[in-house]
C-alpha cells in the first residue's frame, strides 16, 4: 500500500506520492533540451545570458489556499508540495527512470542478502540553520509516521515490512528494532532491516522505506499533538534545498532566499517568490507578465495560455492513467478480500470489451483535452518506457466490433430491423446498466451523455446513477464503504502513480481500491510476478509487467481511458527551466535573463 | 434603553441555539468528510478509519453536536482537519483581512453614498440628480460580477495600478510597510464594492431629504427665520439620516456576508475565501465555526440596528 493517488474532482484534494513526483518541478535544461512530449518541449532553452542575483516569481494555480505543512509525514496537500519545492531538495538523487544513484547528499545501498537498505549521509549535508543532518533525523521520520500520537496518516502495510515498525505502531515497542544507527544518533549511517526484500527497492517512491529526514533536534521538544500546528513545522521550518524560507503569508505565498548551507550548487537566483493564483485569474496574470511560470494549470486553460505572448509552453508526461471500471463483485470486510460474484451481464468478458469499443474516447479527448491527453492502451503510462507494453492495442472506437462482440455474447437485438435495444438471453429483459459518472469538470456531463449515446447505439441502455452526475465526495464514500449503495455497473477511476508502477494496490484480490472487485488466479499470479524474487532481474520484471498489461486488455475488467500530459507556461525571461525527470539541481540552476 | 438592549441580547440566545443546530445538521448532511480528500492507496483505509474515529466522526450526530456545543461554549472550536491549524488561529488570520476589507468598504460606501444623495436631493430634477439616479440604477441592475471582472481587468491587469490577488505583498517589510501594502491590496475591491452598493443609502437618504423638505418641523424652522443651510443640515439631513443609521448594522453584516463572493473574485484571503474552501474540503470544524460566526454577526447586526435606532430616535425607546 504505497504508490498511487486518486485524482479527485478538485486537484487540491489529491494527496502526494511519496516521491513528490505528481507535479512537474523545474529541472535542468541540459539533459533533455531537445526532448518533446505531445508536441511540447520538455525544457525551455533560453539562449540569453542570465543576470546575476535575479528574482523569480512562480505561481501555482489553485482556488484553495495552501496548507504549508513542512513535515512530510504530516503533509497531504499537493499544492503545498509544489510551493515548498524550492526548499525541498532530494536527499537521495535519482536518474530519469527514478532509480537511485550515487553522488547526492545521501548514498543508498541495497543489500538483498542481508535484507537491508543502508543510508550513508554525506558529512556536508546540513539543515538550513547549519546543523548536521544525522541518522536520527532519518529515523525520526519513521517515528512521526508510525507513532499515532503525531496524527500522521502515512503508515502503510508496505512500511510494516520494516522489522519492528508494526510493533512500534501498535505500541508494543518503544523503539523501532529494524532501524539501526551503527554510529549513534548523531552518526551518519542508518541501516533499515526488512522482513523481505522487494524488486522496487532501488526505485524512488517505492513506499517500502522513507527517503526524507526531519530535523529531530529542532522538533524534539514539540508535543506530538501540537507538531502539525507548531510554527517550527508551518512558518519557520528547517529545510535542505537550495533555498530557505524567508517569509510566509499563510495560504497565499512563500518568499525564499538562498540557503547558504545547501549541499549542492549555489542557487543562481537570489530570491524566489511562489504564490497561489486563482484559476480564473491565471491567464490574465500571465498577460500582465506577473509570474515566471505556472504550475498546476488545468487542460481547459491550455488554449488561452498558448495565445499569451512572452511565454513558452513546456510539458511532461504525467504519471497518470484513467480507466473505466466495471462493478463485478464486492469487498468482503471479514476476509479483506474482493469477491467477483455480482450477478451482472458484465461478467461476460465480451460485454465488457464491447462497452469499451463502443466508447469514442479519442474523439472526446480531441475535443476537450486540447491535445494534452492520449487514448490509453494499458494502465502503465508511457513515461515508464521500459515497462509499458506498446504492443497492446487500446479500446478504440469501433461500433462494428462492439456489435459483433455483443452478438457473440448472446445479447441479440430486441428488434433486429429497428435495432432498438438488446435483450439479456437469460432473463429476456432489456440489457440495461447504471453509470456512476463523476462530476467535476465542465465537460464531465457532456462526456458521460456522449458515452451513453454511444452505448445506446450498440443496443445497451445505460442510465446515470440516480439520473445525475455524482460528486467526488459521494463517489469516494461509495467506493470505500462496502456497506454503501453498490448498485452501479460502470464508473471511472483515475490515478496518479508513484515512480514504481507496480499495481498490487489497485487491482490485487485484497486491495480495497480494487473498485471493480475483479479477481482471478491469473491476475494474482501476474501481479505477484511483478514483485516476486525473480523480478530482481530487470528483464524478468519487464516481461512480467508486459504480461500483466496484456491480461488487463484481454480480460477487460477495466478499460484504460487516457494518459495525460502536464504543461507549464514559462516566461521567456526564464533560463534553465525543464520538466525532465531525474534532475537534482533544478532550482539551483534556474535563472532569469532580465530584471522584468 | 438598557432594558431594550438586554431584551434583544437575551432573545439572541435561543436564536443562536437553533441556528447552531441547523448549522450542524447542514454540515453533516453534505456527502463526504474531511478525510475523504485523503483517499489514496498510498494510505491504508484502516489508518483513515483510525483518524476518523479519533476525530469523533464515527459518533452519532447528536453526540457530535453536544460535544461541539460544549467546546464552543468554552471557546474551543477545534483544529482544521485540512489546514492543520486551530480554527481560532485560522479565523484570526483571515478575520483581520476581512475586517480591513469591510472597514474600507464601509467608509467608501458612506463616503460615496451620502454626498451623492445630498447632491441629488439639492438638485432635484436637474442633470446632476438624473446622473446619480441613472448611476444607481445601473449599479443596481448590472450583475456585480461583470463590474468586478471589468475593474480587475482594467485597473489590475491592464493598467496594473492595483494588485489583483492576495492581502499583502510578501516583500513588504516593517509595520508601516506591511499595513500600507495591506491597504493597497483592499483599495480596488473596497472601492468597487462601495461604488456598486450605494443604491440603498442613496435612495433612503435622497427620498428622506426630499420628503422632509415639506415636513412641519422644516416649515416651522423656516418660519422662525432659521437660515436655509442650517435647516438643511441640522433639521432635514439629521432626520433623513435615521433610516441610514438604522440600516448601519445590517449594512455591516451585508458587507461581511458579501465577502464570501467578493473575496472569491478578488482572490482576497479573508473569511469568505476560507469559508468557500472549507466547504469544498468538508472541513467541518471550520465550516461550523464560520457559519456560527456569520450567524452571530447577523444577529448582532440586527441588535445593533435596533440599538442605534433607539439611540437616535427617542420615540422607539418610549414605545
Amino acid at each position: 500500500m504505497k504508490k498511487t493517488t486518486i485524482k479527485g474532482a478538485a486537484g487540491a484534494l489529491a494527496a502526494l506520492s511519496v516521491a513528490g513526483l505528481v507535479l512537474p518541478v523545474a529541472t535542468s535544461v541540459t539533459a533533455n533540451a531537445a526532448a518533446k512530449v505531445g508536441g511540447l518541449d520538455v525544457a525551455y532553452n533560453n539562449p540569453k545570458k542570465a543576470i546575476k542575483n535575479g528574482t523569480l516569481k512562480a505561481a501555482y494555480i489553485s482556488d484553495t489556499p495552501f496548507v504549508g505543512q513542512w513535515v512530510q509525514a504530516l503533509s497531504n496537500d499537493a499544492t503545498s508540495s509544489s510551493l515548498e519545492a524550492p526548499a525541498l531538495g532530494a536527499s537521495i538523487w535519482t536518474d530519469k527512470n527514478f532509480k537511485f544513484i550515487k553522488g547526492g547528499p545521501v548514498t543508498l545501498t541495497v543489500d538483498d542478502d542481508a535484507k537491508t537498505v543502508t543510508l550513508d549521509i554525506n558529512k556536508d549535508y546540513k539543515w538550513s540553520d547549519g546543523s548536521d543532518v544525522t541518522a536520527k533525523d532519518f529515523e525520526f521520520e519513521y517515528e512521526l509516521i508510525a507513532n499515532p500520537a503525531y496524527g500522521s496518516d502515512r503508515y502503510t502495510d508496505s512500511l510494516a515490512n520494516i522489522e519492528g515498525l508494526e510493533e512500534y505502531h501498535e505500541g508494543k515497542a518503544t523503539s523501532i528494532s529494524g532501524l539501526e544507527m551503527p554510529d549513534g544518533e548523531n552518526g551518519k549511517k542508518l541501516v533499515v532491516h526488512f522482513k523481505e526484500m522487494k524488486p522496487a527497492m532501488d526505485t524512488s517512491g517505492n513506499g517500502y522505506f522513507l527517503e526524507t529526514p526531519e530535523p529531530y533536534q529542532y522538533l524534539k521538544d514539540v508535543k506530538p499533538e501540537d507538531l502539525a500546528k507548531d510554527a517550527k513545522t508551518t512558518t519557520k521550518p528547517l529545510t535542505l534545498g537550495p533555498f530557505k524560507v524567508k517569509k510566509i503569508v499563510a495560504g497565499e505565498s512563500i518568499s525564499y532566499e538562498r540557503n547558504p548551507y545547501y549541499f549542492g550548487k549555489k542557487a543562481n537566483l537570489k530570491q524566489v517568490t511562489y504564490s497561489i493564483v486563482a484559476p480564473s485569474k491565471a491567464v490574465a496574470s500571465a498577460k500582465a507578465k506577473e509570474y515566471d511560470f505556472y504550475n498546476g494549470a488545468s487542460n481547459d486553460l491550455y488554449d488561452k495560455f498558448k495565445k499569451v505572448s512572452g511565454y513558452k509552453i513546456t510539458g511532461q508526461q504525467s504519471l497518470y492513467f484513467s480507466a473505466m471500471y466495471y462493478n463485478l463483485g464486492h469487498y468482503d470486510t471479514e476476509t479483506s478480500m474482493n469477491v467477483t460474484d455480482r450477478k451482472t451481464p458484465l461478467q461476460n468478458v465480451k460485454v465488457r470489451q464491447a462497452l469499451g469499443y463502443a466508447r469514442n474516447v479519442a474523439q472526446v479527448l480531441k475535443k476537450y483535452d486540447n491535445g494534452l491527453a492520449t487514448l490509453a492502451n494499458t494502465t502503465i503510462p508511457p513515461v515508464f518506457s521500459a515497462y509499458a507494453n506498446k504492443s497492446v492495442k487500446a479500446y478504440d472506437y469501433n461500433e462494428k466490433k462492439a456489435n459483433k462482440l455483443l452478438d457473440e455474447a448472446g445479447y441479440k437485438w430486441h428488434d433486429s430491423k429497428k435495432k432498438d435495444y438488446r435483450v439479456d438471453p437469460e432473463t429476456g429483459k432489456k440489457l440495461s446498466l447504471v453509470y456512476l459518472a463523476r462530476s467535476g469538470t465542465a465537460a464531465s456531463q457532456t462526456t458521460a451523455q456522449n458515452y451513453i449515446q454511444k452505448w445506446k447505439a450498440v443496443g445497451v441502455k445505460v442510465t446515470l446513477y440516480k439520473n445525475k452526475m455524482t460528486d467526488f465526495n459521494t463517489w469516494v464514500s461509495m467506493m470505500t464503504d462496502p456497506t454503501s449503495d453498490q448498485n452501479w455497473d460502470i464508473t471511472d477511476g483515475a490515478w496518479s502513480l508513484s515512480s514504481d508502477p507496480s499495481q498490487q494496490d489497485l487491482f490485487s484480490a485484497s486491495a480495497p481500491y480494487n473498485f471493480g472487485h475483479f479477481t482471478s488466479e491469473k491476475l494474482t499470479t501476474l501481479l505477484n510476478n511483478i514483485d516476486s524474487d525473480k523480478a530482481f532481474s530487470k528483464s524478468y520484471r519487464v516481461k512480467a509487467f508486459k504480461a500483466y498489461q496484456k491480461y488487463v486488455h484481454d480480460s477487460a475488467f477495466i478499460i484504460p481511458t487516457k494518459f495525460t500530459i502536464d504543461y507549464t507556461p514559462v516566461n521567456e525571461r526564464v533560463k534553465n527551466f525543464s520538466n525532465a525527470f531525474g534532475q537534482h539541481e533544478s532550482w539551483s540552476k534556474l535563472a532569469v535573463t532580465s530584471k522584468k | 434603553m438598557w432594558k431594550l438592549i438586554l431584551k434583544r441580547v437575551l432573545l439572541m440566545i435561543p436564536q443562536l441555539l437553533l441556528m447552531t443546530l441547523l448549522i450542524f445538521a447542514i454540515a453533516k448532511l453534505m456527502p463526504g468528510d474531511p478525510f475523504t480528500g485523503r483517499f489514496s492507496p498510498q494510505l491504508d483505509l484502516s489508518e483513515l478509519a483510525r483518524l476518523r474515529k479519533e476525530a469523533g466522526l464515527d459518533d452519532p450526530w447528536y453526540v457530535q453536536y453536544f460535544r461541539w456545543i460544549g467546546n464552543a461554549l468554552h471557546g474551543h472550536f477545534g483544529d482544521s482537519y485540512v489546514l492543520q491549524k486551530p480554527v481560532v488561529t485560522l479565523m484570526g488570520e483571515r478575520l483581520g483581512n476581512t475586517i480591513v476589507l469591510s472597514l474600507f468598504t464601509t467608509v467608501f460606501l458612506y463616503l460615496f453614498g451620502i454626498p451623492m444623495a445630498v447632491a441629488s436631493a439639492k438638485n432635484e430634477g436637474k442633470f446632476i440628480d438624473r446622473f446619480w439616479l441613472t448611476f444607481n440604477s445601473i449599479t443596481y441592475g448590472v450583475p456585480a460580477l461583470v463590474i468586478f471582472l471589468f475593474v480587475l481587468f482594467l485597473f489590475g491587469y491592464t493598467l496594473q495600478w492595483f494588485p489583483t490577488s492576495g492581502s499583502v505583498n510578501i516583500d513588504a517589510e516593517g509595520f508601516v510597510g506591511i499595513w500600507l501594502s495591506k491597504i493597497y491590496h483592499v483599495i480596488l475591491p473596497s472601492v468597487t464594492i462601495a461604488a456598486l452598493s450605494t443604491v440603498g443609502i442613496f435612495t433612503y437618504l435622497r427620498t428622506g431629504l426630499l420628503d422632509n423638505r415639506n415636513q412641519d418641523f422644516v416649515r416651522t424652522a423656516r418660519a422662525k427665520g432659521v437660515p436655509e443651510k442650517q435647516i438643511f443640515w441640522k433639521h432635514n439631513f439629521r432626520n433623513s439620516m435615521l433610516p441610514i443609521a438604522q440600516n448601519f448594522g445590517f449594512q455591516i453584516v451585508a458587507i461581511f456576508s458579501g465577502s464570501i463572493f467578493v473575496e472569491q473574485i478578488f482572490n482576497y484571503p479573508g473569511m469568505g475565501l476560507l469559508y468557500y474552501s472549507s466547504i469544498s474540503t468538508r472541513d467541518y470544524a471550520v465550516i461550523t465555526a464560520l457559519m456560527l460566526f456569520y450567524g452571530f454577526l447577523s444577529l448582532v447586526g440586527a441588535v445593533l440596528s435596533d440599538i442605534i435606532l433607539a439611540w437616535v430616535d427617542p420615540r422607539v425607546r418610549i414605545s
